[in-house]
């Protein structure tokens, strides 16, 4: 994978979208800028999803990616720049509305968990390891945010209609540009709705628990 | 002892990293590159130079000792042999989360030597070991009621009596774990450091950092935490952290948003809030998507004076004084070529690999490693660096290592490689500075490489 001296096809498509970044608002500029964030969004979300080691997997990269797709996120939901319907209509094509009836409601299943109450920590003889289970948590909760039930399929079945989301940045030049719609925050909410029982706040996009989560693996991986 | 070396030893200040001509010293580890048990994880002398710890991917901990200057032949200082090899860590099964612990030794710290005996802290990413290395060059000989085997005599055999007297035998070096200082981590530990009270030391994990007394094992104080109440919030993790080397009450721990805290623990038990806090503001002109991760830090390490902190964050160094907390004093370039190409190091992670750094006994110096098995030091006095290799190719004892340069763009001169040939495969992200000499450790993925610096 990585280039042992040798030259890396990377390296063409590099000059266009390395180097300064490019203000978002001058015209032509914006179609690289946009171009640029798209692959980095992509890239990140491929690091969380295609990454499953034996050992934990480090919370330091694991933060530093979410930030980064969180901003992005920020990004794309200011800009608004999103086609209405469109890109929310496949995904709920792709994920059909199954019930999760056993599943708690996703704020109060991960409200509960993050806030279980920590006393000080002298004495941790007691076991911390059930203190805290959420670092595999975390990276399941907020990364499940960003993944959503699209980005799973992109991995676990082929077949599946994925040129919204083209993983490969170097033929993005110019032709798959256009269907590398960017995806709003707003969207990907709609389809975590269908999962919880309660109505999901725009302010609180991304809270899933383990058990929903886990449910909706059997839904994908059964059918 | 100092007066028998050279000149250009490092105390007389002239021994900046430019006069100094490096030469290639010793190499240790496989020809061949592909144990991922070999792969070296720490790097750290002890206090007085003449032992050299090595951690790896393996759970082991392997010392050398510099062998005593032969005073025939002063031509060199003398070199680092095997003095002790022994598993520190094995591997583990978290079960409640179904994943490794691995082994790993992921830093080394001594402790000051007291008696015959040398001690250090291993840890891994869970647990935290103090070793106790002894030597014993004599053992008990004539026993009265065992045979030399070992095996008990019939006592009715025994007529005379004789006691026991101590005889010289091959020298033996072991170690032992004396104490275990383990379940106090729900994090991965990425830091140790001892205090300065020589009593107490701390070890930091990605969202805590703990206090402990060495000789107690079944309690720490948690003195950091930044964990928050709901982990969907979390945006920054601890990445470093190390006692003041003078001043018992402080420490400092770096963050992956490219901040120092300085923390007084008179202040209050839980030092959440900092006595100081060190950030330099972004540079608006050089902005990107990467911002963030390439100022995550990688590594602190006080001066040995304690007036100066250093921090590596991915593409530089920068140098601090502690009573000036809006940016640093000193900041130099590791490799700013880098800079253009930040999305392809991100697609193949390497934007996240985290380069140590280290001063040099006189606090002159900086070092700190590149990829391509490059390194790099700073004169701060000279404001001169120098970029030098790694390789096995310079391996004839005392030849001057020959500085290398890498062509960012444009026409490449000879000598010089261009960005794109460089092996990113090949990083050397730890080295270490003897405390008093100009011996530097530079450890490639599984070799340790030592280089002095030129005498006479």
């Amino acid at each position: 994978m990585l280039g042992k001296g040798g030259k890396r096809k990377f390296d063409e498509h590099e000059d266009g979208l390395e180097g300064k970044i490019v203000s978002p608002s001058d015209g032509p500029s914006k179609v690289s800028y946009t171009l640029q964030r798209q692959t980095i969004f992509n890239i990140s979300l491929m690091k969380l999803y295609n990454h499953r080691p034996l050992t934990e997997p480090s919370l330091q990269k694991t933060v530093l990616i979410n930030n980064m797709l969180r901003r992005i996120q920020e990004e794309l939901k200011q800009e608004g720049s999103l086609r209405p319907g469109s890109p929310a209509a496949s995904i709920e094509e792709l994920c059909p509305t199954s019930t999760s009836t056993e599943a708690r409601g996703a704020s109060g299943g991960a409200g509960a968990g993050a806030q279980r109450p920590e006393g000080p920590q002298d004495g941790r003889a007691d076991d911390p390891k059930l203190m805290d289970s959420l670092p595999g948590n975390f990276e399941i909760t907020t990364s499940t945010g960003f993944l959503t039930d699209l980005t799973l399929d992109d991995i676990l079945f082929a077949d599946i209609d994925t040129s919204m989301y083209d993983f490969d940045p170097c033929t993005s030049a110019s032709g798959t540009a256009s269907k590398m719609a960017p995806v709003s925050a707003d969207d990907l909410l709609k389809t975590l709705a269908p999962y919880s029982s309660q109505p999901v706040a725009p302010s609180q996009p991304f809270k899933m628990d383990l058990t929903e989560l886990d449910h909706i693996m059997e839904v994908l991986v059964g059918s | 002892m100092f007066l028998k070396f050279s000149l250009r030893s490092v105390f007389n200040g002239a021994g900046g990293g430019n006069d100094i001509q490096w030469c290639f010293s010793q190499v240790k580890g496989a020809v061949d590159d592909d144990v991922a048990e070999d792969i070296i994880s720490t790097v750290e002398f002890n206090h007085s130079g003449e032992l050299l710890a090595t951690g790896d991917k393996g759970g082991r901990v392997v010392i050398f000792q510099q062998e005593q200057e032969n005073k025939i032949q002063s031509h060199s200082r003398g070199e680092y042999n095997v003095y002790s090899t022994f598993q520190s860590h094995e591997p583990e099964f978290d079960y409640l989360k179904s994943l490794e612990i691995e082994e790993k030794i992921n830093k080394i710290r001594w402790l000051p030597q007291k008696n015959a005996a040398q001690f250090l802290l291993s840890t891994n990413d869970k647990t935290i070991k103090l070793w106790k290395i002894s030597e014993r060059d004599k053992r008990p000989e004539g026993y009265n009621l065992k045979e030399e085997d070992g095996r008990y005599r019939d006592p009715t055999t025994v007529t005379t009596l004789r006691v026991p007297v101590f005889r010289p035998m091959d020298l033996m070096v072991e170690a032992s774990p004396r104490r275990i200082f383990a379940n106090a981590h729900t994090y991965h530990i990425n830091s140790i450091s001892i205090n300065s009270d020589y009593e107490t030391y701390l070890s930091a994990d990605d969202l805590r950092i703990n206090l402990w007394h060495l000789e107690i094992t079944d309690r720490s104080f948690n003195i950091v935490d930044i964990k928050p109440a709901n982990m969907e919030e979390l945006t920054e993790v601890i990445t470093a952290a190390e006692f003041h080397p003078n001043s018992c009450n402080t420490f400092v721990y770096s963050s992956s948003k490219g901040t120092i805290r300085l923390c007084d623990m008179r202040a209050s038990a839980l030092c959440d809030r900092h006595s100081k806090l060190f950030e330099e503001p972004e540079d608006p002109s050089n902005r990107s998507f990467f911002s963030e991760i390439i100022s995550s830090i990688s590594d602190v390490k006080f001066s040995h004076s304690g007036r100066y902190m250093m921090t590596r964050d991915y593409l530089s160094v920068k140098i601090w004084d502690l009573n000036m907390e809006n940016r640093p004093v000193e900041t130099y370039q590791v490799h700013e070529y880098l800079r253009s190409k930040l999305c392809s190091l991100y697609e193949n992670d390497c934007i996240f690999d985290k380069f140590e750094c280290c001063w040099n006994g006189s606090d002159s110096v900086v070092m700190t490693g590149s990829y391509n098995n490059f390194f790099r030091m700073f004169d701060r006095n000279t404001k001169r660096d120098i970029t030098l290799e790694a390789s096995r190719e310079n391996n004839k004892p005392r030849t001057v290592l020959k500085p290398r340069k890498v062509c960012a763009s444009g026409k490449r001169k000879k000598d010089e490689i261009s960005v794109d040939s460089l092996d990113f495969n090949k990083k050397i992200l730890h080295t270490a500075w003897h405390p008093k000499e100009n011996i530097i450790a530079v450890a490639t993925t599984n070799n340790l490489y030592i280089f002095q610096d030129k005498v006479n």
